[in-house]
């Protein structure tokens, strides 16, 4: 990647990750700082991105997800990685598939659009999830809907989701 | 072998998304360590944070980007010390809450355990190893109690679910059982719980009062 390839990069996401970092709570000069720290890691670790595997959208949430925990937290949030003898399995974390960026990317916006189709007490479950880090239980106090509730509208979300990007066949 | 009993697909959601908290997402890596379907899943559910984070709302230019870019990182392989033989069962999403190199404590005849750095009020999270033949006494659980099979097998005394490599075996508020080790060898698990664990035999309340099992 060169400059002017991370340019535009930084002017698609550094705004929406800013925003990302606001809901979940950061101040926005912190807001700002992490901003920075996720695009500089965009730029440094350009070569372990692999877009056979993933779109460059969820490969900066995952970024932007992970500076903000260690950044709250102070510690590294557990991972599961792919060299560890104990692994099981194919050691890429998804199966090689022959699908093109161009499909992942569709994919991707092929769930924005089945998100938005959800109804809007699922869609209130999954962004008190992504946009405030709450759990099923904090979502629950908050909202004062029973925790089991709450469970079941998450899972009716993830199984509608599911269905749509695999073609239905879930369903 | 595949795992068949999997985290909660509200877990797996918590965890992809960032919201859960330290000792969940501990369990679900490991789980994930062995688990092929639970992965997919959960990049499932990473696709779809990319997916929101692309609907919120982009800027107008007003944000720069930094004048000076450091070099790229170099593809560095990371080394790492191996844990010594008898510890090789323990995965590496585990091995940043050791403190130090571990020692299997003497817990309690039949059981011993590593304390994980992840102790925090009520929760609490080691590596437990349980010789054969071992049976963790009927107990009810406030709160809730997860175990994760890393080595060897582990049979339900009410339920006869048999849990080996990768299995979560999860016990909510209310549950009573017995545990018992059903494999030839000993049978190593990460235990976490989120709150005291009641013993309701005699013997369990020694158990407990020596081991917090």
């Amino acid at each position: 990647m060169d400059r002017t390839a991370f340019d535009a990069l930084f002017a698609e996401y550094a705004p929406r990750v800013r925003a990302y970092l606001v809901r979940q709570g950061l101040g926005s000069a912190l807001a700002e700082e992490v901003v920075q720290e996720v695009m500089l890691t965009v730029w440094r670790e350009n070569a372990r991105f692999d877009p056979e595997k993933g779109s460059m959208s969820t490969w900066v949430f995952t970024i932007a997800r992970n500076r903000l925990i260690d950044s709250v937290r102070r510690r590294r949030r557990p991972e599961p990685d792919p060299e560890d003898p104990c692994w099981v399995g194919d050691r890429d974390v998804v199966a090689p598939s022959p699908e093109t960026r161009a499909a992942l990317r569709e994919r991707v916006r092929e769930l924005r659009a089945a998100f938005f189709d959800l109804p809007a007490e699922q869609r209130a479950v999954l962004e008190g999830l992504y946009f405030e880090g709450q759990s099923m239980s904090e979502h629950s106090e908050a909202t004062g809907v029973p925790l089991g509730t709450v469970k079941t509208r998450a899972r009716l979300a993830l199984r509608a989701l599911r269905g749509r990007v695999s073609g239905g066949d879930e369903e | 072998m595949k795992p068949v009993h999997h985290p909660e697909p509200d877990e797996l959601a918590q965890y992809a998304s960032g919201a859960s908290p330290d000792h969940l997402s501990l369990v679900i890596a490991c789980h994930l360590t062995y688990c092929a379907e639970c992965r997919d899943e959960v990049k499932l559910l990473e696709e779809l944070g990319g997916a929101l984070l692309d609907s919120l709302p982009g800027g107008d230019g007003e944000m720069a980007p930094p004048e000076d870019l450091p070099p790229p990182a170099a593809r560095e392989k990371r080394e790492r010390a191996p844990l010594p033989p008898e510890f090789r069962m323990i995965p590496r999403p585990i091995h940043a809450f050791l403190d130090g190199p571990p020692r299997f404590r003497f817990l309690a005849p039949g059981v011993k355990h590593v304390p994980l750095a992840l102790t925090v009020g009520r929760i609490q999270a080691k590596v437990v190893r349980f010789s054969p033949g071992f049976v963790v006494p009927e107990h009810s659980h406030q709160g809730l109690e997860m175990v994760l099979v890393l080595e060897g097998e582990l049979t339900d005394g009410a339920t006869k679910e048999v849990f080996r490599n990768g299995d979560l075996s999860r016990r909510e508020e209310g549950s009573r059982h017995t545990q018992h080790i059903t494999s030839e060898d000993p049978c190593v698990c990460l235990v976490v719980s989120t709150a005291e664990i009641v013993p309701s035999t005699f013997w369990g309340k020694v158990l407990k009062a020596l081991t917090g099992v």
